[in-house]
């Protein structure tokens, strides 16, 4: 008995009280939020949150032979989390809460994993600890790790695999490198946000300081090329599977349809005489003359008139097509959380009054700022750190563009790093706070000699 | 001491700078929001059949004024048509819309020839997204970026260790 409880002691040493208590911070919110929204919304109604999640069910029981109906949903979603959903039901059954835990528990590991991303290229343990904090308390992480979508399993590989690509990075591990690579394809394979990701572990191969027992400049671009190969590798094989199956090479088909259904309805909204009918009403008719017969499985054609619409939407009105997408990138990196209005509706109008007071809107620029003070201060320490870490939010930033009014969901891959830099801030700010209390105490020492 | 006085300068130059910019947005918050067609772009928000059109409208106008926004100014541009500006937030600079009111009556045609005249009053609202957000990024990025950038790098003990003065956080 007393061996054991040294091993475990010895584990938890191990482990770190750091990780162990950030996971144990993330695990208790997000577990009281999961307790206080099920009797709110019931448990039946899990599914009916987001109209997203249907889609997915629906992708997973065709996945696994459970329906007939629902190809076009596995198409639209890709094979990740339709796969992460057929799996669970056939272990709990149609219970969500349950799956609803696992997501809990990937998103508490995600919060360790920041923190460990932290710790490595950061190298100050008072940051990381923040950030790893920052990065539990995150109203967005919580609320979307009791949702059934796609974000918490998308950000738990993503995570994971940062960490041990940078990990394979600083040591002389292959292996790492390779399991970041398979990570990483998993991911697109559940959110297609990072399709182009491949590009930047190359630049992160590049920048990445060399020191220490790391091997020279020319290997570490070679494990970031060997990373970015398995990883599109990865993505490929759906995308052949798609090409075979509905004659379109796509990892998903919602990437080009968000570019639709947001970005060139929005741009052609503006120019519409009759924009007085909403946007929504808009872009729904816009939806429905581009729809092509789904039943056939053949999508190649509908992809291509969505494909044929943004682009000529681009060519009719290019200066405006561009403001849109600016103009959305603003939005969704500053939009603030949204989701637990319809989770935890029985408290809405009390944190919709702190809401209306702190925020602009549906906007708080607040992290935005912290982030970018951060890479300053990141940039007099480390500047290749600086801009490893910066281009991972500015890439989600230029993905979200072709998107709005989906909440905080959209930007909130970024927060695999976000944290870390705010907490960089908040770091700088506490010293300059230290500062002013120096000169106040050097001035009054003055008084008194 | 040069160098703290040339510090101390361009950090007052940066916050008239930030100032100026902010005078900019906010008069071209105003300029677009009196530049929205309210007639045109949006569907009336409440409609009114009065005898008394007078009455109606200062009524409306001091609810609109009192309970729907922050209030900047209003004019009229016909002779029926009144508009409003105001704001979400009691300043500018908290606030995340600029709201444009616009009131107007019609006078509609009355079943009978004796009967006194019924007007139609219209009220149509629109909202439109303020720079002051992004104001306020603009000039907390450029404030702590400055302090970010110039700040000694011994006077940040946790962000870079080892490089600390005899200064130290509990001021001894």
């Amino acid at each position: 008995m007393k061996s054991e409880i040294m091993n475990i002691v010895n584990v938890i040493r191990q482990i770190g009280k750091g990780p162990l208590m950030i996971y144990a911070i993330a695990l208790v919110l997000r577990l009281l939020y999961l307790l206080v929204m099920l009797p709110q919304i019931g448990p039946e109604h899990i599914v009916n949150q987001m109209p997203d999640t249907a889609t997915y069910i629906e992708a997973a029981d065709y996945l696994f032979g459970r329906s007939l109906t629902g190809q076009y949903e596995l198409y639209l979603a890709g094979v990740g989390y339709p796969l992460f959903l057929g799996i669970c039901t056939m272990l709990f059954g149609k219970v969500y809460w349950l799956i609803l835990l696992m997501q809990i528990m990937l998103s508490s590991l995600s919060c360790v994993f920041i923190y460990k991303i932290a710790r490595l290229l950061i190298k100050i343990k008072i940051v990381s600890l923040i950030a790893g904090i920052l990065a539990a308390i995150s109203l967005t992480s919580i609320s979307l790790a009791n949702a059934l979508l796609t974000e918490t399993l998308f950000f738990f590989l993503f995570t994971l695999s940062l960490y041990l690509f940078f990990k394979g990075m600083s040591t002389n591990s292959w292996r790492r490198v390779i399991i970041a690579g398979v990570l990483i394809g998993l991911a697109v394979l559940v959110r297609s946000a990072v399709l182009f990701f491949p590009v930047l572990l190359v630049i992160f191969a590049v920048l990445f300081p060399v020191h220490g027992q790391v091997e020279g400049r020319r290997q570490l671009i070679l494990k970031g090329i060997v990373a970015a190969l398995i990883m599109v590798s990865i993505m490929s094989i759906w995308g052949i599977r798609n090409k075979v199956a509905h004659d379109s090479f796509t990892v998903s088909g919602t990437g080009m349809g968000a570019a639709q259904k947001y970005l060139a309805a929005g741009v052609l909204y503006i120019t519409s005489p009759q924009s007085s009918q909403g946007f929504i009403a808009f872009r729904d008719s816009l939806y429905r003359e581009s729809l092509t017969d789904f039943n056939s499985g053949n999508y190649a054609e509908y992809h291509g008139n969505i494909r044929r619409m943004v682009i000529s939407t681009f060519r009719q009105y290019p200066s405006l097509f561009i403001e849109t997408y600016i103009s959305n990138i603003w939005d969704n990196i500053t939009v603030t959380s949204a989701l637990h209005h319809v989770q935890i509706p029985r408290y809405k109008e009390k944190y919709e009054a702190v809401e209306q007071k702190i925020n602009y809107g549906f906007n708080n620029p607040l992290v935005l700022i912290l982030t970018i003070t951060g890479f300053f201060i990141l940039a007099r320490r480390n500047l290749n750190i600086a801009v490893i870490l910066l281009m991972i939010p500015l890439y989600f930033a230029l993905m979200s563009g072709v998107t709005f009014g989906q909440g905080s969901r959209i930007f909130f891959p970024a927060q695999a790093v976000q944290p870390i830099m705010v907490a960089v801030s908040l770091v700088f700010l506490y010293d300059l706070l230290l500062i002013g209390r120096n000169l106040l105490f050097l001035r009054r020492k003055h008084q008194n000699s | 001491m040069k160098r703290n006085r040339t510090l101390i300068i361009a950090f007052c130059a940066m916050c008239v700078a930030i100032a100026a910019l902010g005078m900019y947005f906010r008069s071209r918050d105003l300029d677009n929001t009196a530049r929205i067609d309210n007639l045109t772009q949006s569907e009336p928000a409440m409609r009114y059949n009065t005898l008394d059109p007078g009455t109606q409208i200062t009524e409306l106008t001091d609810i609109m004024r009192e309970n729907y926004m922050h209030f900047i100014k209003e004019y009229r541009s016909g002779k029926n048509v009144w508009h409003i500006i105001g704001q979400s937030g009691t300043y500018w600079i908290t606030s995340g819309f600029m709201i444009k009111v616009t009131i107007t009556a019609g006078r509609t045609k009355p079943p009978g020839e004796s009967e006194k005249p019924i007007w139609q009053v219209l009220v149509y609202v629109m909202e439109i997204k303020s720079s002051a957000m992004l104001f306020v990024t603009i000039a907390l990025i450029c404030i702590l970026g400055f302090g970010c950038l110039l700040i000694n790098k011994e006077r940040l003990p946790h962000l870079f260790p080892g490089q600390r003065e005899d200064i130290t956080h509990k001021g001894e």
